[in-house]
């Protein structure tokens, strides 16, 4: 038999575009801090983001490097990954740069390049009181790239 | 009861691999029934079979074909009709997922597109979970421009074929993703593309939108 081919629209589909959600559904519930931690360092060492530096400062990971990993070719800054999942074959043929895991599962995440703002990518505003040592961090060392988050979990 | 038509490979019980019950190791899958159906899924069983390190997959793979199919068989009177249904999830971009909705073939040139020339084998790959498809559409998708996915619902003949052209049945290999990916994938090899496409054109394999999780 030869059935005929329906014929679809992109109206009778779901498109996913909440990244952020579909992180969660795939690999929650729940990631510890030491793993984040661990999947962006791997991240910053496969784009040679050298040289780095780890901390975990008052329930507080601290990652930073030299170099701004999240500048692009035409000289600003996207935050994209922390949005999107975005490929990352460096790391394996089904790897994702680890931005978007930090969105999904840590409960405050900032972050701070040497030539841009203070930037909340998520957190309540409770979350918006950082530790002095963080904030130093942040405000004062001016590195290339600062990414500090938390997770309520670990506290 | 008897054994399926593939024959009692390697003078191995077919069923030990099943606790010797193949019937009550197949459960339904409710959620993603074409409505009126009853579905059962692989998955149970084949991860039983998989969990016994003295098998090979091409052993599992065969060793599950024929107890699914005596399962299925000794209680149905027409298998063309009331045969156990299957559903795998392919996530993609929306306008590969609108071609293949509407009848484009599978081919390798078009999965090279799909997957970014990434270097990986042209094959049409399948998951059981729709969230492991999800993140592969995403990831296989411009930043930003949305992902879909799809649900291919086959019969245990169409599996089966496609077992007999080398298609597998498996655990997805981590490669970087940041986590386990639930579910188990169902690889569809490039020699395998003309039987599937052939399937689908028979009715055999019908594709349709997954509306979401």
């Amino acid at each position: 038999m030869d059935n005929a081919m329906p014929s679809y629209e992109a109206s009778d589909l779901h498109i996913e575009i909440d990244d952020v959600s579909l992180i969660r559904r795939t690999f929650g519930p729940e990631i510890s801090g030491q793993q984040l931690a661990a999947q962006l360092v791997r991240d910053l060492i496969l784009t040679e983001s050298l040289p780095l530096s780890v901390d975990c400062i008052d329930e507080w990971w601290v990652v930073s490097s030299e170099k701004d990993w999240l500048l692009i070719p035409s000289g600003s800054v996207t935050f994209r990954s922390f949005k999107h999942v975005v490929h990352f074959p460096e790391a394996g043929r089904e790897a994702c740069h680890s931005e978007i895991l930090l969105s999904a599962f840590a409960d405050a995440v900032v972050t701070r390049g040497a030539n841009d703002k203070l930037t909340w990518i998520t957190g309540g505003h409770e979350r918006r009181i950082l530790p002095k040592e963080v904030l130093k961090r942040l405000m004062l060392e001016r590195r290339g790239r600062t990414v500090a988050f938390t997770l309520e979990r670990d506290r | 009861m008897q054994t399926g038509p593939i024959g009692n490979h390697s003078g191995s019980n077919l069923y030990a691999y099943v606790g010797n019950d193949p019937l009550n190791l197949i459960k339904p899958l409710s959620p993603y029934s074409p409505s009126g159906r009853v579905t059962f899924t692989l998955v149970d069983t084949v991860e039983a079979i998989l969990a016994d390190a003295s098998l090979g997959v091409g052993v599992a793979t065969v060793a599950v074909a024929g107890a699914i199919l005596t399962a299925t068989t000794t209680s149905t009177a027409s298998p063309q009709q009331d045969e156990s249904q299957h559903t795998f999830f392919h996530g993609t971009t929306v306008p590969s997922a609108l071609a293949l909705l509407n009848g484009a073939p599978i081919s390798v040139s078009a999965i090279q597109q799909m997957t970014l020339n990434t270097g990986g084998d042209p094959a049409f790959y399948l998951a059981t979970d729709s969230n492991s498809a999800a993140y592969f559409g995403s990831l296989h998708t411009t930043p930003g421009t949305g992902s879909t996915v799809i649900q291919y619902t086959m019969g245990l003949s169409a599996v089966q074929t496609l077992f007999g052209e080398s298609a597998t049945l498996g655990p997805i290999p981590q490669l970087g993703a940041p986590g386990n990916l639930p579910g188990q994938q169902f690889v569809v090899p490039s020699i395998a593309f003309s039987t599937f496409n052939t399937l689908r054109k028979n009715g055999q394999i019908v594709v349709s939108p997954f509306r979401g999780p």
